[in-house]
């Protein structure tokens, strides 16, 4: 008796682009990057989270009532991240017509808020142990800003602009830290209740280890940082970027798909998924 | 005191013969390959030569403190003054963010009708006066429907006697659908 597919691929890929998206505004505007590279990621990235939007919208069973998710602003972790959206499209927009330092600051405030309450989303959900935890909203914030640097690094080549010193050290420092999470975030579900256990050993050993060994750790984490320290050239540092984006997209295909419910007596494995 | 609809299924009367599953998806048009009550079956379990198996009749579990109505960003997803969690298919937008939050995957994508469906006690047959429909179709009578607020009513006075059960109440979202054990 499967139950239908909750989310699916659109769900994953606007997480994913709302996160990259609001962490390359993060990083350049926040990075005190040069105004003409600012400008450009405040409209890549208000361009990726709105294509995350329309994602979003997609996946509605009914598209054109879209706007009834904003007419209660406080109701639901969807309708405060509706709005979150909005801001950090709106003022990112602006940003991009009208530079300053302002609107720089209300943008970035929209663009944390948008890349960290995808987490909270996941994360408050109670009947899905694996998704539960704080370090959610943490380790969704630390990958979109790795993301969203790996989307600097490509931007930065793309406008054939000098690369900024420190924008390798910092996507490496943020890989580990993005490394020691995803570590942190499995050792402890292992160890949580039987079905946040189960959902892990999915990811590291079942149906999604090759998107967690392959994407998430071998392409997003591992390769890119020795990459980062090893090889110094510029091309090098924009493969790793591509890994990093693949790795962050990886992570949040796994990370919904593996959100189990807990079992009712009777009920299979294939029942409980999302 | 309010009314409070409830229902208490006897898992010792069931015989998992799937007659409310089936009068469920007929009577409340659930699309092919979704279940709205479902019965699921627990087992065989136990040792040589005690062994056995169970029907677990699940459905909705209308709890007081429902997670699917906190996550509803429409407010479709509400509680009637009776208890019953109901959506309101004007309201609902089909995010299926409610699907995600019940703990007992009760609620289903009704892909006719772009929105998500779930168990109302069968709406439309109490505003006739008549019971839910899995309650009277139940070949063993298994199923009681009633006020849970009413002592006086069989439901209420058998989920006492019997010291009725809600499935996984850790999570504190106090159903009221109640179990007797098998």
């Amino acid at each position: 008796m499967g139950q239908p597919q909750t989310w699916d691929w659109k769900v994953a890929g606007y997480l994913f682009l709302a996160g990259a998206g609001a962490g390359a505004f993060l990083v350049a505007v926040g990075g005190n990057l040069s105004l003409s590279l600012s400008r450009a990621a405040a409209l890549l990235g208000v361009c990726l989270v709105g294509v995350g939007a329309c994602l979003l919208i997609g996946d509605l069973g009914i598209k054109l009532r879209f706007w009834r998710v904003l007419s209660n602003p406080t109701s639901s972790w969807i309708s405060i991240g509706s709005w979150l959206i909005g801001l950090f499209m709106s003022s990112g927009t602006i940003y991009f017509f009208f530079p300053g330092a302002t609107l720089a600051w209300v943008g970035m405030l929209a663009a944390a808020g948008t890349a960290t309450y995808t987490g909270v989303l996941l994360g408050v959900v109670k009947a899905r142990p694996f998704w539960n935890t704080p370090l959610l909203p943490v380790l969704f914030l630390v990958s979109a800003l790795s993301t969203g640097a790996a989307l600097i690094t490509l931007l930065t080549a793309w406008m054939g602009l000098p690369a900024a010193p420190w924008l390798r050290r910092d996507t490496f420092g943020l890989l580990i830290l993005e490394g020691l999470l995803v570590f942190l975030y499995m050792l402890v579900m292992v160890q949580s209740t039987a079905t946040a256990a189960r959902s892990a050993r999915e990811v590291l050993r079942g149906r999604w280890r090759f998107w967690f060994w392959l994407g998430t750790v071998s392409a997003g984490l591992i390769l890119p940082s020795a990459i980062l320290t090893l090889a110094p050239g510029r091309s090098w540092g924009e493969l790793s970027a591509v890994m990093v984006l693949a790795g962050g997209a990886s992570l949040r295909w796994w990370m919904l798909r593996a959100g189990a419910r807990r079992a009712l007596p009777g009920e299979s494995w294939a029942d409980v998924l999302i | 005191m309010p009314e409070r609809l409830g229902m208490l299924i006897d898992l010792k009367k069931c015989i998992s013969c799937q007659a409310c599953t089936v009068a469920c998806k007929v009577h409340n048009k659930v699309p092919l390959g979704r279940f709205v009550n479902r019965v699921l079956k627990v087992g065989p379990e136990g040792n040589f030569p005690h062994l056995g198996y169970y029907g677990l009749p699940a459905a909705c579990m209308q709890c007081t403190d429902p997670p699917c109505v906190d996550v509803c960003p429409t407010k479709a997803s509400a509680i009637a003054p009776n208890g019953v969690i109901m959506i309101d298919d004007k309201k609902c937008v089909g995010c299926r963010y409610c699907m995600a939050a019940c703990p007992y995957g009760a609620r289903v994508f009704n892909e006719e009708r772009r929105v998500v469906q779930k168990c109302t006690f069968c709406f439309e047959r109490r505003e006739r006066g008549r019971q839910p429909i899995c309650v009277q179709t139940c070949v063993g009578g298994a199923r009681y429907f009633g006020d849970l607020n009413d002592p006086q009513a069989e439901v209420s006075r058998l989920i006492h006697e019997r010291h009725a059960e809600n499935l996984l109440p850790d999570l504190n979202t106090q159903p009221g659908v109640f179990y007797c054990r098998p």
